[in-house]
């Protein structure tokens, strides 16, 4: 599904213009992004868990120059589904 | 660093944003998350701009231990949820370490490296108060300085192989670089450095996962003068275009004024790229890397230009489209065409591209609020697209004329003449 299908069927169902719609969700994204930011998690119900986590140092071999190299740590972003969409999605098989 | 947030001050949160009522915001929420759910259901991948991609994976079965018993147990083959966040997100996310690079050891140094480098502290991300603070949160200037202090308060418990050498840790602000080795060099750093490792190139990946855009350039350290440095200069131009890019979202108050020489730096290199693309790289089968000495520092006063698009290159990987390129670094799918406008000399048949070859993509700091002259450069894609559908004669073609013009109808004026005058008409009278 698409962004622009996605912002259809919501529209719909919220009985908003695409415009409104498409301006709360790019607000809750930006919500989101800046809790993230932060390093802060949240939990959205019947979705799943979004979280920050700090790699750390990796030391691995470069083949093209023949030395090791050191990947600096970062910080990405971790997502667990919930048990719901877990269980509602476990055998089904989308095309 | 591990604070959650619940999902009613979640919904307070953003109620206040969108200035909606608790219930609007809540009712909102839980329908966006079952069409989410519905669209994974159906067409088995969610995208949401700007955020991430829900996908669903089919996982075989497999063996795995139950962590609490030791006990080998078969999970059975299911369907597994996994998000993938896109750039803004990826890289918002990722600020307070945005200006730490990959780091080549010596064999020499390799050692004492090996024991300093789960400690280093990140670069704490500094940015001055009065700074337009682009897309997020203008309360939270303050914040970002906060968190690589608590950070490097967590960073010894997660590394639980290694407690002692944490425990020497200096504070960011003491370590004497000189004296200790110091795997990841900042600007100034690796101005220090170059001397001893003139011959050593300091790579740089730039991808949190693998399927991530990645660019590889490199020339032979040790290699002929004049044309190869030459080359080493221009890739490193354009790759420093996207560290630059990073640096932004950190707020250094300088990187404005340099970003915009970069920016103009690109456009020069890119041209030049352009006019001799054969020889510009050496495709490498490994996990490419980006060379990434640093740039001098740029003084020199020039206007703001960071809504410039940047051009980064990329290696294309096995099961990779221009269309899903351009959903991944331009945010938009239907912007596919600037890329194939920007490789026409690498791609011919715009269904087609193949793995390994470089692309150069742009990234538009807006994708919905193109300039005036990327809307030219999308449109130009359109018409190139057009001539190859025209050239293998098929009657969509023109349809990808019409597009063109959506994008900027001024094209047509230009183009007249030179395409079929019929589809021309369809184009202007659709």
């Amino acid at each position: 599904m698409t962004y622009n299908e996605l912002i259809d069927q919501l529209s719909e169902e919220l009985n908003l213009t695409r415009a409104e719609t498409k301006d709360l969700v790019d607000k809750t994204v930006q919500e989101l992004t800046e809790q993230l930011g932060q390093g802060i998690s949240f939990t959205i119900p019947d979705l799943g868990t979004f979280k920050t986590k700090v790699k750390e140092v990796q030391k691995v071999y470069n083949p093209h120059y023949d030395k090791f190299m050191l990947i600096p740590p970062k910080r990405v972003v971790e997502f667990a589904p919930g048990k719901n969409l877990k269980d509602n999605l476990k055998f089904i098989n989308p095309e | 660093m591990n604070e959650k947030t619940s999902f009613s001050d979640l919904v307070d949160k953003l109620a206040g944003r969108v200035e909606k009522s608790q219930g609007f915001t809540q009712e909102f929420m839980h329908e966006l998350v079952s069409i989410i759910e519905s669209g994974l259901k159906e067409n088995g991948s969610v995208s949401i701009s700007g955020f991430g991609k829900f996908e669903v994976r089919w996982m075989d079965e497999r063996k795995g231990t139950n962590p609490q018993t030791g006990e080998e147990i078969t999970i059975p083959a299911q369907n597994k949820v996994v998000f993938k966040p896109y750039k803004a997100l990826r890289e918002y996310v990722n600020r307070p370490y945005a200006r730490m690079e990959p780091h080549l050891l010596d064999d020499s140094t390799e050692e004492a490296d090996s024991q300093t480098e789960k400690v280093q502290p990140p670069v704490p991300p500094i940015r001055s108060e009065d700074e337009p603070d682009e897309d997020f949160a203008d309360e939270e200037i303050e914040k970002p300085k906060r968190e690589p202090v608590s950070k490097k308060k967590s960073e010894p418990e997660s590394v639980s192989g290694e407690p002692e050498s944490s425990e020497d840790l200096p504070d960011s602000d003491e370590i004497d670089y000189e004296a200790a080795p110091f795997p990841f060099f900042t600007e100034e750093e690796e101005d220090i450095l170059d001397d001893e490792d003139q011959d050593e190139l300091i790579v740089e990946r730039k991808s949190p996962v693998d399927y991530e855009p990645v660019t590889e350039i490199a020339g032979e350290p040790n290699g002929g003068k004049s044309a190869e440095e030459e080359e080493l200069v221009i890739n490193f131009q354009e790759t420093a275009a996207p560290k630059y890019k990073k640096e932004d979202k950190s707020h250094f108050s300088w990187s404005y004024i340099a970003a915009a020489m970069v920016v103009f730096l690109i456009i020069m290199a890119l041209y030049y790229l352009m006019s001799r693309p054969a020889e510009v790289t050496e495709p490498v089968a490994e996990p490419p890397m980006v060379e990434a000495e640093p740039p001098p520092a740029i003084e020199e006063p020039l206007p703001n230009d960071i809504e410039e698009t940047e051009f980064i290159a990329i290696i294309v990987e096995a099961g990779q489209s221009l269309w899903n390129l351009a959903i991944d670094y331009l945010g938009d799918p239907y912007l596919w065409p600037w890329i194939y406008h920007l490789n026409s000399e690498a791609i011919d048949n715009p269904n087609q591209i193949y793995e390994g070859s470089d692309l150069t993509i742009p990234v538009p700091a807006d994708s919905e609020h193109l300039s005036d002259s990327d809307r030219r450069e999308v449109a130009s894609g359109y018409v190139d697209v057009y001539q190859w559908y025209r050239d293998h004669s098929d009657e969509e073609a023109r349809f990808y004329l019409w597009a063109a013009g959506v994008f900027d109808i001024s094209i047509y004026d230009e183009i007249e003449g030179q395409v079929e005058a019929d589809d021309l008409n369809f184009a202007r009278n659709r």
